[in-house]
Order: structure tokens, then sequence, then C-alpha cells
């Protein structure tokens, strides 16, 4: 394990000492540097301190660990690894991610999930503990987004517009989502058990990562969400 | 040289924030820290604060602050200036020479008093008067520039980086209750000094992360009511509207939130609150043209407090924190830790959610 000072180190700096380690680092006192372990596919990274925005951009297999929050654009067209985040984080969290793995303990910016991605084997999932911001997987052409609403019963789950112009992929929500509105071209509906069992690995990831119990998270009900055409586009044009 | 597009600037400009409920004044080094791990968010052409509290000895007077290109029109502003005003003191705003700030102007201040026979032979109100006089240099006269013109208040802003602006200012000399603070990346309009955030106005003061997509619109309708934008940046536009909105209009502070950055009509319909409804209702329809499209995050500074407010989209980023008496407010957490490591309650409000703070009522 290799110990980074990051006080007084900009972002280039910081992520050069980073590439040159032969081993997992540590961060300590981070303040805002972007583009940590951008682009890195073979470290474990943890964090103290703040990362600054566009943390793990490009990831292609690393791992990262923060332990307090994160800012914006977290994963940022991630494609392999995983982010864990015991804080909350920013907004447009895995804008554009197309494979690995984030979880967040607390909540949620606007638009996580924006332009989430799929290719074959590739399937990027966000799990979010805590709400999430308006505009949640805006865009959303493929992979699973899972908000889980713990702790945070004062708030509602998603904030406004959930779904817009999603596409593709999948999105869970612990919540019968009674006073949530989605656009049309989603089909909201409680998921079934066997619905759910697809989210359930990851719940279970998510509650060991962060000491949840996972039957108590898992007795709630749960709203799937999906597209309801292959052809979203197929209103905007003039059929004939 | 290589020019952006074959060089990647990560820019997007950057705003801070602190306020001490409790009015203890605090001084105006440690918001220019707050810019220093946001220093990529500016790229050098434009940074400024604004603090309030500043200048207890001179509270009653109004502070004008001046950039001049040259001597001769300092002469002239000043003729006029006397025609308006008792001024009580006029002195050159001090600075420290540092390499990283070039080519300022005459940067001077005057302490003023409105002549009571010119207020009232015009028939307006002391605010009134001094705003049109602002507009008036501001428009018609070359080459002088009013930045600041409130009371117990000042602007101080420059092309450059925040952290040297702060510095060339001599920041840490001055103390105030509140501090504002903005690293700027000039995206359509030049960047110059009197194009620097805060665009202020009174006291009223404005920085801005973003871009106005209605400037137009907005100004055409402003500019209606006496408003002149001479400062070739769209910020300019929202410190005009917040002061037609708030001192002119009398709305609220959250009543001014809701017209520039009002809620959807679907959102408003579906209000269950019916009263609520029918004020939003009422603001939208009323104050249509002043509706701000495009990506904002603001801090709005006045007299005794801080509004922040994102464009309803939010599509800018901005936390606040707290800790004791403060109140912290940045596009960046790493902003408020580098003013207090120990804040607490961090947390982001929603699109168009104004956050007001204000100092105790007798503590400023």
């Amino acid at each position: 394990m290799i110990l980074i000072d990051a006080k007084e180190l900009d972002y280039r700096s910081l992520n050069n000492k980073l590439r040159e380690a032969d081993d997992d680092c540590t961060l300590i006192h981070c303040c805002g540097q972007r583009f940590i372990a951008a682009g890195m596919s073979d470290k474990s990274i943890t964090i103290s301190g703040v990362p600054g925005n566009a943390l793990g951009a490009y990831l292609n297999g690393a791992s990262i660990m923060v332990q307090a929050n994160a800012q914006d654009a977290v994963g940022d067209t991630m494609n392999a690894g995983q982010i864990i985040v015991h804080g909350s984080i920013g907004d447009a969290a895995g804008y554009a991610m197309r494979g690995g793995k984030i979880f967040v303990k607390g909540d949620a910016g606007y638009r996580a999930g924006i332009h989430m991605k799929a290719y074959q084997d590739k399937v990027p999932v966000m799990v979010i503990g805590g709400a999430a911001g308006s505009f949640l997987g805006e865009y959303q052409a493929g992979g699973v987004i899972i908000v889980l609403g713990l702790e945070a019963e004062q708030k509602r789950i998603v904030g406004n517009f959930p779904c817009t112009g999603m596409h593709g992929g999948k999105m869970f929500l612990r919540s019968d989502c009674k006073h949530i509105k989605f656009p049309s071209q989603v089909t909201p509906h409680p998921a079934a058990p066997d619905e759910l069992l697809e989210a359930e690995p990851f719940i279970s990831e998510f509650c060991s990562l962060f000491g949840y119990d996972k039957n108590a998270v898992m007795d709630a009900p749960f709203t799937v969400i999906t597209p309801d055409s292959k052809n979203p586009y197929k209103q905007m044009y003039v059929a004939n | 040289m290589r020019i952006e597009g074959q060089v990647r600037i990560p820019s997007g400009c950057a705003i801070a924030a602190v306020i001490s409920r409790d009015g203890n004044r605090m001084p105006g080094d440690n918001i220019t820290h707050a810019m220093e791990p946001m220093h990529d968010r500016s790229n050098g052409l434009g940074g400024g604060f604004a603090g309030y509290g500043i200048y207890p000895a001179y509270k009653s007077f109004y502070a004008l602050h001046l950039f001049f290109d040259q001597r001769s029109t300092r002469k002239d502003c000043e003729a006029f200036l006397k025609e308006r005003f008792e001024i009580v003191q006029s002195e050159i705003i001090p600075t420290r020479k540092i390499p990283r700030i070039t080519d300022e102007p005459i940067i001077w201040r005057y302490f003023v008093d409105p002549l009571k026979s010119v207020l009232s032979s015009m028939q307006l109100d002391e605010k009134e008067f001094v705003a049109r006089t602002v507009m008036k240099i501001n428009a018609e006269m070359k080459g002088a520039y009013v930045f600041s013109s409130g009371k117990n208040m000042g602007a101080f802003k420059a092309v450059g980086f925040p952290e040297d602006v702060g510095m060339f200012y001599q920041l840490e000399k001055y103390e105030g209750y509140s501090w504002t603070a903005h690293g700027r990346y000039p995206t359509n309009t030049p960047g110059w000094w009197g194009g620097a955030h805060p665009f202020t106005l009174l006291d009223y003061s404005v920085v801005h992360n973003g871009e106005i997509s209605s400037y137009d619109a907005n100004r055409r309708f402003i500019e209606m009511f006496g408003y002149k934008c001479t400062l070739q940046t769209d910020t300019e536009v929202i410190t005009y509207i917040l002061d037609y909105l708030v001192r002119v209009q009398g709305l609220t502070l959250g009543e001014a939130a809701s017209v520039i950055a009002a809620p959807f009509w679907s959102t408003i319909a579906d209000k269950t609150d019916l009263e609520d409804r029918k004020k939003h209702q009422f603001l939208r329809t009323m104050f249509s043209s002043l509706l701000i499209t495009g990506p904002f995050s603001i801090v709005f500074g006045f007299s005794g407090g801080l509004m922040a407010l994102n464009d309803r989209l939010k599509l800018r980023s901005m936390v606040i924190g707290e800790k004791d008496d403060k109140v912290y407010i940045a596009s960046e957490e790493a902003a408020i830790r580098a003013m207090e490591p120990e804040a607490e309650n961090i947390w982001a409000p929603a699109g168009g959610e104004p956050v007001i703070v204000k100092v105790r009522e007798g503590a400023y």
C-alpha cells in the first residue's frame, strides 16, 4: 500500500503519482482534484477528503473507495471497475457509463445515470442508497439503476422528471412510487419476485459494503421501470 | 501557441460565498483561499469578490468604486459627481503589484452622500437617484465604469485568476460579515475588467456560474425601466432584474426566485397547495419576460444576507454547508472544505430552490 498526500498537488501531478505507483494507493488530504484515477485499469485506490469532479472518468477496471462525499460526474464514461462512495455524490454521476459498478451510500444529485448504456456483456450498474435528484436516468439507454431510499423517509425517493428520454435499460426504485410522475414512454409497475431477482445480487453487494441487513432492505415494495417501446422516437415522426 | 480546441481547457466558472449569521466579521483572505481548489474552473480572464460590512466607518455613505481608463476621465467624472453628491472621501483603492495582474485601469473609490437639493428637484428617492447616476455614468461616460455602489459594501474585480485578484486588492485587510467570490471563464464575451463578476447595483451583487440563453429577451424588457446593460456580459442583467423585482416591485426574495427560476407549468399544476399554485401562476404570468433560462448558479448578495439559487433544471452545481454561525456556499464542496475543513450538513439545493441566509437582525 502506497500513501500519497494530495495536499498541494494539482490533478495532473496527483494522477502521475497514482500511475507511477506499483501497488494499491491511499490518498489523504484530497481537496477537489479532478479526474482522479481516470482511465485506470489495475489498482485499488482509497481516498480520504473530497475528490474533485469526474472521479474515475473512463475508469477501466480499477477500484475506488471514497470515505467522504464525491462531487459531480463520478464515473463519467466509465467502462469497467467499481466506485464506492460512503457519502453522497453530486450531479450527473455515471454519465454515459457503459460498464462497471457505482455504489453510493448517501444521496445522488441531479441526472444520476444520464445516458447510461450497455453493449453485449457490458452492463453498468449504479446503486444509490439514499434518494436521487431530478432527471434520474435521463436518456438512459442501457444498464441498471437502483435507488433504495434508505434513511430518506422525509424525502421523496426521486425528484421530478425521472426517466425523461429513457429508451433502454432498467430502473428499480424501492418505493410504490405513488406520487411520482413518469413520462409516457416508460412503464412503471410493481416489481414481480422474478424481476427483483435481477436487482438482488447488486443490492446484496450494496448491503455488505455498507453494513445493511439485506432481508430488511428487500422487504419493501419495489417499482421497476423500463421503456415501453423498441422505437421511442416513433411519436416524433409523421406516420406514413 | 495552441488554442482552445487543440488543447482542452477544463473550465466552467466558480462561485463561493460565506456569511456569518451572527454578523461576525471575517477578513477577505479566507474566501480567497476557497477559490484555490477550484482554480481549473476559471481561465484567468476574470475574478472578483464582494464584501459586506467592510466600511463601518463610512456606513451611512454610498461607496462608489470606479474604473477609469485615464486621468482626464477621472477628472471629468469627479466634476460630474460633485454636481450630484457631497464627496466625503475620495481615494485610490489600494492594490498590491503582482506579476499575474497587469494592465489595470485607474481604480478609485468615493464615499458620497446625494445632495438633498438635487434629490428634491428630481423628485427621486435616494436609492433610485444613485441607481440612475450609476446607469448614466456607465452608459454615457466613455472610459468610466462604476462597479460598486452600495453602502457599507464593496466589489473588487479584475482580469486574472480569483486567488490573484484577492491578493491584488489586499482583501485580507477588509473584514466583512459576508463575502461572495467568482472565478471567470468567459464563453461568449470579452474578458475585461468591467466584465468580471460580481455585478452590482446599490447594495445588490451577483456572482454567476453559467450562461443565460434568455439574455436578450431579459435585457429588452428590463431596459424599459431605465436599466442599461453596458458591461458586455449576461450576468449584469440578473443584477438589474433582482433590483427591479426586489427594490422597485417589492417582491420577497423567494418570490423573485420564483420569477427568474420559475417552476415548469406542469410542476405548478401539480401543486396541492392552492394558494401556492395561484401565486406561482400569477408570478409567471406577470413577469414572464423575466424568466431566466439556460444554466445558472448564482449567489445574490444584499445588506444583511445572501441568496443562493440554481436554474430550474439545475444545469450547474452548487453545494451548501455550515459550521457554527457560518453558512458556506460554493460550486464545489472542496471550496467549502478549503474555508472550513469541518463544515457540516453539506447538501445541494434543488433547481429553482432559493436558499436565503440572513444575518441576525441588529447584528450588522
